[in-house]
């Protein structure tokens, strides 16, 4: 089957429940307002680290309370599916944590599991090496202490399976259920999997998590020393940090969140009655053949391409772009030659956006909650500022909606998400058209 | 260590890793199965007790344990000797 002809087959797939967690907002609401209204999540790391190490800020939700967090849903949730919650989560590492709640929300939001059978749900995690920190810790207890003193379900937690496990056993989802990795396009990788098992018909739904990455301190200074990361200039401005397009960015913001959406075919949809969130319309993912982190323009603009022909949308029919656009000087520039290159002048008639310059880059959770941030902006009828925009880079010339939100119309959006090793993932959503 | 420092710490962990578990319950007679813990839940409930009193017991001797009378038996026999 060529991209788009899964149309002719009627196999449609819509969103209908959302989930996140930031660190600007725990709940899509909160979330979507806090990006309307332009604020940073960016802070000084929380727990002191060695002053050896290079990085200084970034999105930290180390203090994320699970049990506060339920508690603040106020009934929404049964009392027994709050406590098996934090049965499973007690001794869980961050990630399992994150993506738990972020399920939870979405799973709500959809009005799961009405009219689907357990087995006929199903549960695609994007991301990997969630648990790097917990692995740091865990190995240098093994060494300088005793290795008898390890947490004693190290060989679990280890893995990044038990962040989608602990999730499908909370929410009871006995469909194909494994983690997709696709470093920072982890997200869009795990929906395109969901998309094409539902179009396969071996599902009736899908919980499609993005996970974190937990941001331990060796992978965090090696990002500095590859010089990925901003490390030098906005240590004592941590919210001015993030700043994509804008001529001072100087590197990615390395940041912690989950994000979750519920996935499922129109006709299930409709028959069950449930608010769809939007449609989602076409996926795409190519490789550069290429481990390097460099981005490359050939690779990001065929992957906008095969969505847009995935979704049988022509360029001019994007109405809003919500950028990878991580704050790296080269990479910014790429991706706007990329959408220059595959959306030709309607590139710059359009709103292009970027979250990460609120939330900084969620790593293999950004995509999905980009896309929640997308579908928010959708049925708000407006779209959040790239922030931090004070010198314009004049290579740079698309509308970045710089500084302050505005009101937009959005029928279709296209988000991007590109990883390191060459990895270029995009995703096409529209409102649907009844 | 005495006895029933050790046991405190025992029945605490078990408190906090078992769901539903009343102090009242937790008797040097029953075992860990008897109060509802699944294998796991006996890995991390002796793990995070010999952690926190800083002792060690061989797993294959932790095997042999039928309650936590026994239990506490190997305990107090690790405790008493020297690191």
């Amino acid at each position: 089957m060529k991209p788009g002809e899964w149309r002719d087959a009627g196999q449609r797939i819509v969103i209908t429940g959302m989930g996140a967690v930031t660190v600007v907002g725990d709940a899509p609401d909160s979330f979507h307002d806090a990006l309307i209204a332009g604020r940073s999540g960016i802070t000084r790391w929380k727990q002191p680290r060695d002053d050896r190490h290079y990085s200084r800020i970034g999105g930290d939700l180390g203090d994320f309370d699970l049990a506060a967090h339920l508690a603040a849903q106020s009934g929404r949730y049964p009392a027994a599916q709050v406590k098996h919650c934090l049965s499973l989560m007690r001794a869980a590492p961050l990630a399992a944590r994150l993506v738990a709640a972020a399920a939870l929300q979405a799973w709500h939001d959809a009005g799961m599991p009405m009219m689907y059978e357990p087995e006929r749900i199903g549960h695609i995690l994007g991301g990997h090496n969630l648990n790097a920190g917990y692995i740091v810790e865990n190995n240098l207890i093994f060494h300088q202490d005793d290795p008898d003193y390890i947490e004693p379900l190290f060989g679990l937690f280890c893995l990044d399976t038990d962040v989608l496990s602990a999730t499908s056993e909370l929410l009871t989802l006995k469909g194909p259920s494994f983690t997709v990795g696709g470093a920072c396009a982890s997200g869009h990788t795990a929906l395109l999997t969901a998309v094409d098992l539902l179009r396969a018909g071996r599902a009736d739904a899908f919980v499609v998590s993005g996970a974190p990455i937990e941001l331990e301190p060796v992978a965090v200074h090696s990002w500095a020393l590859m010089d990925a990361i901003s490390f030098r200039s906005f240590n004592d401005a941590p919210e001015r940090a993030s700043r994509p397009f804008d001529s001072l960015r100087e590197g990615f913001v390395p940041s912690e969140g989950a994000g979750a959406l519920i996935l499922e075919t129109l006709q299930g949809a409709r028959s069950r009655h449930a608010r769809i969130h939007g449609e989602l319309l076409g996926t795409s993912a190519t490789s550069d053949a290429s481990r390097l982190t460099r981005p490359d323009l050939q690779g990001q603009q065929r992957a906008i391409r095969l969505s847009l022909e995935d979704a049988r949308i022509s360029p001019d029919r994007v109405d809003y772009v919500n950028a990878h656009a991580t704050s790296t000087p080269l990479g910014d520039s790429v991706e706007v030659a990329a959408l220059k290159a595959a959306l030709g002048t309607h590139a710059g008639r359009i709103p292009v956006n970027s979250t990460k310059s609120m939330i900084g880059h969620c790593l293999s959770a950004a995509a999905i909650l980009e896309l929640v941030a997308t579908l928010q902006q959708m049925r708000h009828g407006v779209v959040h500022p790239t922030i931090n925009q004070e010198q314009p880079d004049p290579e740079l010339d698309l509308d970045f909606v710089p500084n302050q939100a505005r009101a937009a119309r959005i029928d279709v959006a296209l988000s991007n998400s590109f990883g390191f090793g060459g990895i270029n993932s995009c995703v096409v959503v529209g409102r649907l058209d009844d | 260590m005495k006895r029933d420092e050790i046991f405190a710490v025992v029945r605490s962990n078990i408190m906090n890793i078992l769901d539903d578990v009343a102090a009242d319950a937790i008797s040097e007679e029953v075992s860990m199965r008897d109060l509802g813990a699944d294998s796991l839940q006996i890995v991390e409930v002796v793990s995070r007790s010999m952690k926190e009193l800083r002792l060690k017991v061989h797993r294959t001797d932790l095997a042999r344990a039928r309650n936590l009378s026994e239990l506490l038996d190997l305990f107090e026999k690790a405790a008493s000797e020297p690191t």
